[in-house]
């Protein structure tokens, strides 16, 4: 049952894996980002649907099979919280990685602007998606939740009630961050 | 920004929306002196209100990887290949020019990227696809060198270079007189028939792909491409047909009407590439496929198109029904041989098609074998079209038609037996969807011709049984035997049933096995000649099936004499004698001789790895781990069986007989040494195959679900457990074979769960069923484990003397049948200790429960399940006794066990939890309960 091997991975291991993080053991932390990296990958393929515009990673049914392969439903809150965590980074990854590679083949290199990228109704002009992954961070640096919020939403497809069980907030809480950090984003983004 | 600041425009923002927008900027003058914020928090709202709906982010997010994925551009490096330019784009793919980086001299290839994704199903079939085409070598075939998936996960193919212009380019530019162009034709006739002969067929032949270089040379490109990109984009189905990738004006009809596709249908494109190089005019068939006759058409030049001769032959080339055609490219390259020598042509069209009329009359069982395989795969069809030949020059012999049907099943057995995966592995169609069409359409076939019909599902089923569907190879070989008993065939009679007593055996029937390999091996002896190799293989399955309902003496005979039989077997000798070493050692373990079984078993190994054929030595291997696992051995168990598995899977789905017994026994394994987790999850793999399979009603079903639930037993999981055991018993019970022990068996092990849960009342009519003493160890053992149940239900509900008395019993049974020493009496001696707790004998239980552990110790080993359960019951009654030091230790060194090998909420966890609570350990689950 190695990462490498993910069709192994029972939702035991990973149940046993976050109660030892939980636990603070660091070991945990890394060998569950293996795990789910891994899966992320391996899954990947399977979500990318081929529509007019191309192909198109679809992440949130992609994140919703990792719940249901990786996560017990009786897993408390707060290894549900870390678990959200590294699949939304692994997701976050992937698609960097592969932007790079598409950057690398096009530009010679180069850092790539996707994470949440191609959200042109927010971008405004279309093909510059580069503000977006800088004013995710920017919000990242001043208000973590509402950045945590965001990617739980957008990339994960988390419910509202989910994302606030998972972070410990009412669901109004999580609206009304989702709705402010919305506005921001799309003000900051603006031409 | 300051949190304080940051808060308070959040404040305004939320404010500020619940209001109408025109009221926005007096509210802020009214409510906000910092000119700043107030600027900003109207611009949020703007943000906000301008786009409230938009909401497509969760859609697109990811589409630039997306689009990174399906555009890729020169410069990009594929392996060891770096991308120079495109030279070439289509429906498939965009083909680049590409050179290897690590290579000093020029090595320049062309590299076609596949569009789309790959599923892992669809590059693994790409992967063995791309194998055969890698051998075809030809110098007229433009090699396939390599292939792989990006990093970005797209499958590419890399080929030789050719640098050279289309055939008709070439042609035209060179106006190349007609008899060099029909040369042109003949040599690529000849390149398209060696690939047939290796059982690939183009798909898509037309100028594009033919490409002469400056040489003079054609080069076929893309040879069977059109077939890899069938598999990568869907299932197997649509790889039977050409449909998607073909080029309307050569494609011939059977392609465009999604039929399945053969060597007949590369015949037709190249009638059609050789009309377009006659007439200098692209071919335009007709609804049927017909193409007009050359000599209709003028050249550029203003000459005739051709002759009367040419169009006969570019007639019978382009024959709209496949049979029409020429049997074989080679056959249309020897017409034009004969052409150009002003020789008379074979493709006179009324004798030809008079011919192939009559020959369909008079051989009606022939071409109905031909249907047969046409509809399996036109890959094959080369092949019985020169059988065809064959068949017609044996008419003109005057040969008796039964020659000729031997032949044609034969070369069947031949056929499926090479594409078989045990084999080939790697042949370009799917064996199993290969099987299933040929049965189907053998019922009603081959009526009048009983014989060779029987023979045809013989073949099937045996190829059934090759790659895993013992299922389906029963039946078939059911209908085999059905017609030929009291045929007089014998010979044939006697091979089905041993086919079919092996597959029993597989199946795990094996009374039913016993029965008709007895049968078969009367047969054998009754006749003088009997086939040793026949004879070696009944043996060796009769003595399997012997040993596993508990005749063990006969089964070491059994086994003997097959090693005996084996020796005369000629070239099948070392294998059947691998066969029969397994079983001779199979027979040794029953009898209770481990270590004879595991001398022999090594033995057998180390020969098979000299002599022997892979896959024997592979069962040999097999065995071998089995043997090992059973003196508890696992360590080496395990190494074998997983390089087994490995080994399997390279050619056998995951989901076929031998993959899932193979997890069993590793799951086995597993678990003996203790890590039921991991066991657990190996079973579930099975049971989803199976699932997925659809073989759901089989006792190989029955058995992966009983063992899921024993397992999950084992890890005190018996919410899980129960719905799997109950599954389970009703397939037993709905089996037919009386010899089969597993409704006994299963109904303990359902019981048992069911009395565990507390549900007393369902539990005792299952456990205290009767069962027959039959002799066979499967028995003896559920009624061992029968009257252990009876006496743990009578003392759970708090019948103590009845429950004493069970006990009574089940010693003096084991002591019959087991000895006294057994470690299946720990059991016995831990239901004793558990009644006299119950009845508050205190040092009496203690005492029982040390010797419990002292018997099942050695066995199962210190760190298995059955010994922590032990412990906490003994930790349980020194608790009680105020032992508190001893009991602490205890559950001290159980600690990790619990937690890594048993379900949270299952019985030895909670009284764990209990134990701890009163000797004030800490626990994880304690601990993790209180910071939550």
């Amino acid at each position: 049952m190695t990462a490498e091997a993910p069709a192994d991975v029972t939702r035991q291991d990973v149940t046993v894996l976050l109660r030892a993080w939980g636990g603070g053991d660091a070991v945990a932390a890394s060998r569950l980002t293996d795990i789910v990296y891994a899966q992320v990958r391996a899954m990947a393929g399977k979500h990318l649907r081929q529509n007019a515009s191309g192909m198109t990673l679809q992440a949130t049914e992609l994140a919703h099979e990792m719940f249901l392969r990786l996560l017990e439903a009786e897993v408390e809150w707060r290894d549900r919280r870390h678990f959200y965590g590294v699949v939304s980074a692994a997701l976050r990854n992937i698609l960097i990685d592969t932007a790079r590679a598409r950057g690398s083949e096009k530009r010679g290199g180069g850092r790539a602007h996707v994470t949440l990228s191609a959200a042109e109704e927010l971008v405004g002009t279309e093909g510059d998606a580069s503000g977006l992954d800088e004013a995710l961070r920017a919000l990242q640096a001043i208000d973590e939740r509402k950045h945590e919020i965001i990617e739980y939403h957008y990339l994960l497809g988390l419910k509202r009630e989910e994302i606030a069980e998972a972070i410990g907030v009412s669901v109004p809480t999580v609206d009304r961050d989702l709705r402010f950090a919305k506005a921001w984003l799309r003000e900051r983004l603006a031409p | 920004m300051s949190d304080a600041r940051w808060q308070r425009l959040q404040a305004l923002f939320d404010a500020l929306i619940e209001q109408p927008a025109a009221t926005h900027e007096a509210w802020l003058a009214a409510n906000e002196p910092d000119a700043a914020l107030a600027a900003e928090a109207l611009a949020l709202v703007r943000a906000h209100l301008d786009d409230e709906d938009t909401d497509s982010l969760t859609a697109r997010i990811g589409s630039a990887a997306g689009e990174a994925l399906c555009e890729p551009a020169k410069g990009l490096r594929l392996g060891p290949y770096v991308l120079l330019e495109e030279i070439g784009s289509g429906g498939m793919g965009t083909v680049f020019l590409a050179e290897r980086v690590d290579s000093e001299f020029d090595h320049r290839v062309a590299i076609k990227i596949i569009r789309g994704i790959a599923t892992n199903d669809a590059s693994q079939r790409l992967r063995r696809e791309r194998q055969i085409l890698a051998d075809l070598s030809h110098p007229n075939i433009a090699r396939l060198l390599d292939g792989g998936t990006s990093e970005a996960g797209q499958p590419y193919l890399v080929m030789e270079y050719i640098d050279g212009s289309s055939i008709t380019e070439h042609v035209r530019a060179a106006a190349m007189p007609r008899a060099k162009r029909l040369r042109l034709v003949q040599q690529v006739c000849r390149a398209v028939h060696y690939a047939h002969q290796r059982l690939v067929i183009h798909r898509d032949l037309k100028p594009a792909n033919v490409l002469v270089r400056a040489d003079g040379a054609p080069v076929l490109l893309d040879f069977g491409i059109a077939k890899l990109l069938d598999a990568n984009a869907s299932g197997q189905h649509q790889t039977q047909t050409g449909m998607p990738w073909f080029t309307p004006a050569y494609a011939s009809p059977e392609q465009r009407t999604g039929q399945p596709v053969s060597t007949a249908t590369d015949i037709y494109s190249l009638g059609a590439l050789l009309f377009e190089l006659i007439t200098d005019e692209v071919p335009r068939p007709d609804a049927e496929g017909r193409i007009a006759e050359p000599s209709t058409r003028r050249t550029r030049d203003g000459a005739r198109g051709g002759d009367r001769e040419l169009d006969i032959i570019v007639g019978k080339a382009t024959h709209p029904e496949p049979d029409r055609r020429y049997a074989s490219a080679e056959a249309l390259a020897n017409d034009l041989e004969r052409y150009l020598r002003g020789r008379p042509i074979q493709a006179a069209p009324d004798s030809v098609g008079y011919r192939v009329a009559k020959f369909v009359r008079r051989h009606a069982w022939a071409t109905a074998a031909t249907l047969v395989l046409v509809a399996l795969a036109g890959v094959f069809v080369w092949r019985l079209a020169a059988e065809n030949e064959r068949a017609w020059r044996a008419e003109q012999l005057a040969q008796r038609e039964s020659v000729a049907a031997t032949r044609v099943v034969d070369y069947l057995v031949g056929l499926f037996d090479a594409a078989s995966p045990e084999k080939a592995g790697a042949r370009p169609i799917s064996p199993a969807e290969l099987v299933d069409l040929g049965v189907r359409d053998l019922a009603d076939q081959l009526d009048e011709q009983p014989m060779a019909r029987a023979r045809l599902y013989t073949a099937l089923g045996e190829i059934y049984a090759k790659i895993g569907q013992t299922e389906k190879g029963i039946a078939t070989i059911e209908r085999a035997i059905e017609l030929q008993r009291g045929s007089g065939d014998d010979v044939a009679l006697a091979r089905s049933l041993a086919l079919y007593g092996n597959m029993l055996n597989t199946s795990n029937r094996f009374g039913q096995a016993v029965e008709v390999l007895d049968e078969g091996i009367a047969l054998q002896e009754r006749r003088g000649d009997a086939d040793p190799a026949v004879m070696a293989e009944m043996l060796t399955s009769v003595s399997l099936a012997r040993g596993r309902i508990g005749q063990l003496v006969a089964a070491i005979s059994d086994a003997e004499r097959a090693l005996t039989a084996a020796a005369k077997a000629g070239d099948k000798a070392s294998m059947l004698r691998g066969e029969a070493n397994n079983a001779l050692s199979e027979a040794y373990i029953r009898n209770g001789d481990n270590a004879r079984a595991i001398e022999i078993a090594r033995r057998n190994v180390a020969e098979l790895e000299t002599t022997g054929p892979e896959s024997t030595l592979l069962s040999a291997r097999t065995y071998l781990a089995a043997v090992l696992a059973e003196e508890s051995l696992f360590g080496e168990a395990e190494t074998l069986l997983r390089g087994v598995l490995a080994q399997r899977l390279r050619t056998l789905d995951t989901g076929s007989d031998w993959v899932i017994s193979l997890r069993n026994q590793l799951a086995m394994v597993l678990r003996n040494d203790g890590r039921p987790v991991e066991a657990v999850a190996m079973l579930r793999e099975n049971v989803e195959a199976m699932k997925a399979r659809g073989e759901t009603s089989t006792p190989t079903y029955s058995v992966a679900l009983n063992n899921l639930g024993s397992f999950g037993e084992h890890i005190g999981d018996l919410a899980f457990a129960e719905p799997l055991m109950r599954e389970a018993l009703a397939l037993a019970e709905a089996e037919t074979d009386p010899t089969s022990s597993r409704p006994d068996i299963y109904r303990q092990n359902l019981g048992r769960v069911l009395m565990l849960q507390g549900e007393y009342r369902e539990a005792l009519a299952l456990i205290e069923r009767e069962i027959v003493d039959d002799g066979s160890e499967d028995r003896r053992i559920a009624r061992l484990r029968r009257l252990v149940g009876l006496a743990e239900w009578n003392r759970l509900n708090r019948r103590h003397e009845t429950a004493a008395s069970f006990l009574d019993q089940a010693q003096a049974n084991l002591d019959a049948n087991f000895g006294a020493e057994h470690p299946r009496g720990a059991t016995i001696i831990r239901a004793r200790a558990l009644l006299e707790r119950d009845l508050g004998h205190l040092p009496e239980s203690e005492a029982l429960l040390r010797r419990a552990l002292a018997v099942i110790e050695p066995s199962a080993g210190q760190e298995s399940n059955p010994v922590t359960e032990l412990r906490l019951d003994l930790a349980d009654v020194l608790v009680r006794r105020d032992q508190r030091d001893e009991a602490r230790a205890l559950v001290e060194r159980v600690h990790a066990n619990v937690y890594a090998k048993f379900m949270l909420d299952s019985a030895p966890c909670v009284l764990f939890e209990r134990l701890a609570a009163t000797l004030g350990i800490k626990t994880a689950l304690q601990e993790q309960r209180k910071a939550a």
